[in-house]
């Protein structure tokens, strides 16, 4: 009997022991799973109320009469407060590093969706051939759009299962350090503002890769860029595809570039051209890199756009 | 497998119901059987390599332990190293010392041209190589008693949790653990838990965050500008040591949850005040390991000066090429050999140096340990650096200040969270030196739960989740 009684209460204690240690695990899952919640709803009101471009597109703030959609050429080729000084026109670049032409046509419907249209719209167009993967930067925006989180699930499938575990994942981004940067300060004047070596010019020669960037048009690419063409269309927004500037040395050297021009020329609708300035410039001190502009080299293209009329909208995007 | 990998995580709970089921031979047979699996992941081919190196050296050291003829039993040691050191010297070596062979025939006239094997290096192979040389050389030296099992002994040399990246744990310290059932106890695993929290805070947020950083600036030197590969070369120091203590961290804290201690791998080695003393810090088991059974075996300190630096310098030139089969390794090792040896020198000057101008030796650290760590960062270049020349245009190009201004850092942002992360970094290691963390976490454990909440939240903010593998893999 006495040991029947021992060995209940031994059971009993490892019983109650284990019960203490799962509680203790739930405890800790459920500390974490409040904790990250808390903290999603600090850092989604942080984000927007950030002045950064996207955080400003999702919460309905521009009004701009000219829009640029594009990669880093694009951020580094149109500077936008020049342009707004030049012209008198409200500017916004919508451009952003690594940004490609699939992930530009959700990002310019959700710009219809929330902002008012623009009369023009310019598409850096060295952008089409680029992928998506920077939706993985942009994950904290799926709350905001729908069109986002599908290519964001597509994209990254692994990275959405996490998201939905963890919210605070999706502020794990080099991107959300940016919005805390420009949590006060306007991002449309952001450009890079260094000069390229010229000792590293004179001995620079591309990559084979440079050329494969050019190697062809996937036709889902192509099929976005026609896409936002269509719907600026419906809007009534001019569109003007450009071709920002290379270091001559760069571009020269990339057989491939003139192929895939006259490829992306022939694809585009009846009228549309595209304004090609890739070996416009040719002072090394307008560049930051091989294939990015800098400050002075955005004013320098700037004046170029200006005199070709670029921005004059009578024409009719053509 | 990898410890930062999905299929880890469906491995380790399968792994440890069975484990914490079983009791004796089944239990080892478990581990083994698991430590076999996680390493087939990889290439299930070079498990054989493991069974013939386990093999071979349980044979012999079964043999040492049957004779006491010192002829017989040198000659079983000297077969046990042939073989372990000729299993390593052909997967790892063998195309250095091809090209290295034709280049110097090269530099003398001769043109041949063999070419390289296309031999593919097995994960952990210098690990595992060392884990089992250790055990017969402490056999033969009567440090230990021989192992009968088979079974045993199979565990000892492929248990998963240190098998493919260390630490090197000595047969002393881990056989004779292995002889009981280890009990499998809350407290253990509350504590292995927040060491594996924290090496994966080490793996995730700090070294994979720098890793794009670095990467940039050692696969392309001449786009980059002094200040630039100044913050890669700092980086990859903190990468380095996030990557490979994190690694230790969480293979301590899985053998820990299983009831296994084995000893600290690193010991805030950035915060020495000498090169000794780093080396007492970095990567324990394995300087420790090179201490024993390579520089006293050498003769260590007991025959002269001059002798003690050609074995400091034989020692960490042969550390040097454990870590790769690259001539960059070999000048890495170098250049710590020079640094023990100078420090061997110098030391008493600058002791009698303190003493004239009476200068606290605590006043001292000031100096020191930041002198010690930029060396030590000058010295990674070689081991990081693809090649010689690359090292050397790294080093020339930081040399030039030639362009300071933070405007022409590239990926900003990710250099900013860089340094936010090596600063808190710092900051807590600093303070883990006032702080007894592991006594404040024993007396209050719910501290433990908050430890790991706080973890889990700085993972999924900065942890970096794109596969990484660990950097020590390639050793």
């Amino acid at each position: 009997m006495r040991s029947f009684i021992s060995n209940f209460d031994g059971h009993e204690r490892t019983f109650y022991r284990a019960l203490h240690h799962l509680a203790m695990l739930v405890l800790v899952l459920f500390s974490f799973f409040i904790v990250d919640r808390l903290l999603d709803i600090c850092f989604s009101r942080l984000t927007m109320q950030s002045q950064i471009r996207f955080s400003r597109l999702y919460s309905g703030a521009i009004d701009a009469d000219i829009l640029v959609l594009g990669n880093s050429r694009g951020v580094n080729s149109i500077y936008t407060p020049d342009v707004e000084n030049r012209l008198g026109m409200k500017t916004f670049n919508l451009s952003y590093n690594g940004m490609g032409i699939v992930l530009a046509q959700s990002i310019f419907e959700d710009y219809l969706e929330n902002n008012p249209a623009p009369s023009l719209l310019v598409i850096e167009a060295t952008n089409i051939n680029v992928d998506s993967k920077l939706i993985n930067n942009l994950k904290l925006y799926t709350h905001y759009s729908h069109r986002l989180k599908e290519l964001f699930r597509t994209e990254y499938p692994r990275e959405y299962a996490a998201c939905q575990l963890s919210r605070l994942y999706c502020y794990n981004s080099e991107f959300f350090l940016r919005v805390l940067y420009f949590i006060d300060k306007n991002d449309q004047t952001w450009i890079n503002r260094h000069k390229v070596d010229p000792g590293f010019v004179s001995s620079y020669m591309p990559g084979p890769q440079s050329g494969q960037m050019f190697a062809q048009i996937s036709p889902s690419k192509l099929n976005a860029l026609l896409n936002i063409i269509d719907l600026a269309h419906k809007n009534s927004v001019e569109v003007r595809i450009l071709i920002g500037p290379f270091l001559p040395k760069h571009i020269l050297h990339i057989p491939q570039f003139s192929t895939w021009k006259q490829k992306l020329s022939e694809a585009l609708p009846t009228g549309y051209k595209i304004w090609d300035y890739s070996t416009a410039i040719t002072s090394n001190i307008a560049f930051a890199d091989p294939v990015h502009l800098n400050y002075e080299g955005s004013r320098m293209l700037l004046n170029m756009l200006l005199g070709d009329g670029f921005f004059t909208t009578t024409v009719a995007g053509m | 497998m990898l410890f930062n990998g999905l299929a880890f995580w469906v491995f380790i709970p399968l792994f440890f119901v069975l484990y914490s089921t079983l009791r004796g031979n089944h239990r080892l047979l478990v581990s083994l059987i698991g430590s076999y699996v996680f390493y087939s992941w990889w290439d299930w081919r070079f498990l054989f390599l493991i069974i013939t190196l386990t093999l071979s050296n349980y044979l012999l050291g079964m043999k040492i332990a049957a004779t006491a003829d010192t002829e017989r039993r040198k000659y079983y040691l000297v077969t046990s190293v042939v073989i372990s050191l000729g299993i390593l010297g052909y997967f790892k070596y063998t195309n250095f010392f091809l090209d290295s062979f034709t280049k110097l025939l090269s530099l003398i006239g001769i043109e041949w041209h063999t070419g390289t094997l296309n031999i593919i290096l097995p994960v952990g192979i210098s690990f595992y190589t060392f884990q089992t040389m250790s055990y017969v050389i402490d056999v033969y030296k009567g440090k230990m008693p021989v192992e009968n099992s088979l079974l045993r002994f199979s565990v000892f040399v492929a248990f998963f949790p240190q098998l493919v990246a260390g630490p090197i744990v000595r047969a002393s310290t881990f056989i004779p653990q292995l002889y009981k059932d280890q009990p499998i106890e809350w407290d253990r695993m509350v504590r292995g838990a927040t060491w594996i929290a924290w090496g994966f805070i080490l793996k995730s947020v700090i070294a994979d965050s720098l890793a794009d950083i670095v990467d940039a600036r050692f696969s392309n030197p001449g786009a980059n500008t002094s200040l630039s590969l100044m913050i890669g070369v700092y980086f990859y120091a903190f990468q380095i040591y996030g990557d490979f203590a994190g690694y230790s961290l969480i293979a301590i804290g899985l053998a820990h949850m299983l009831g296994y201690d084995f000893g600290r791998n690193f010991n805030r080695p950035y915060f020495s005040e000498s090169f000794s003393e780093f080396w007492r810090r970095w990567h324990i088991s394995l300087s420790s390991w090179l201490r024993d059974y390579l520089y006293i075996s050498l003769g260590g300190n007991r025959k002269g000066p001059h002798r003690t630096y050609a074995n400091l310098m034989i020692t960490m030139l042969l550390g040097g090429l454990w870590h790769g089969a690259a001539w960059t390794f070999v000048i890495w090792g170098f250049l710590h050999g020079l640094y023990l040896a100078l420090q061997r020198i110098i030391s008493p000057y600058y002791r009698t140096f303190l003493n004239v101008l009476r200068i606290p030796p605590a006043a001292s650290k000031v100096f020191l340990i930041p002198f010690i760590f930029m060396l030590t960062c000058i010295t990674w270049v070689f081991f990081r650096a693809a090649s010689f020349d690359d090292a050397w245009l790294i080093l020339h190009r930081i040399g030039e200040f030639n362009n300071m201004s933070f405007d022409a850092v590239a990926q900003k942002f990710l250099v900013v969270k860089g340094f936010l992360l090596v600063i808190s970094l710092t900051i807590i290691e600093i303070s883990s030196f006032f702080i007894d963390y592991d006594a404040i976490a024993r007396a209050k454990p719910w501290l433990n739960g908050m430890f790991l909440v706080g973890c889990m939240i700085v993972i999924s903010l900065f942890g970096t989740f794109g596969g990484n593998a660990f950097i020590y893999f390639q050793f």
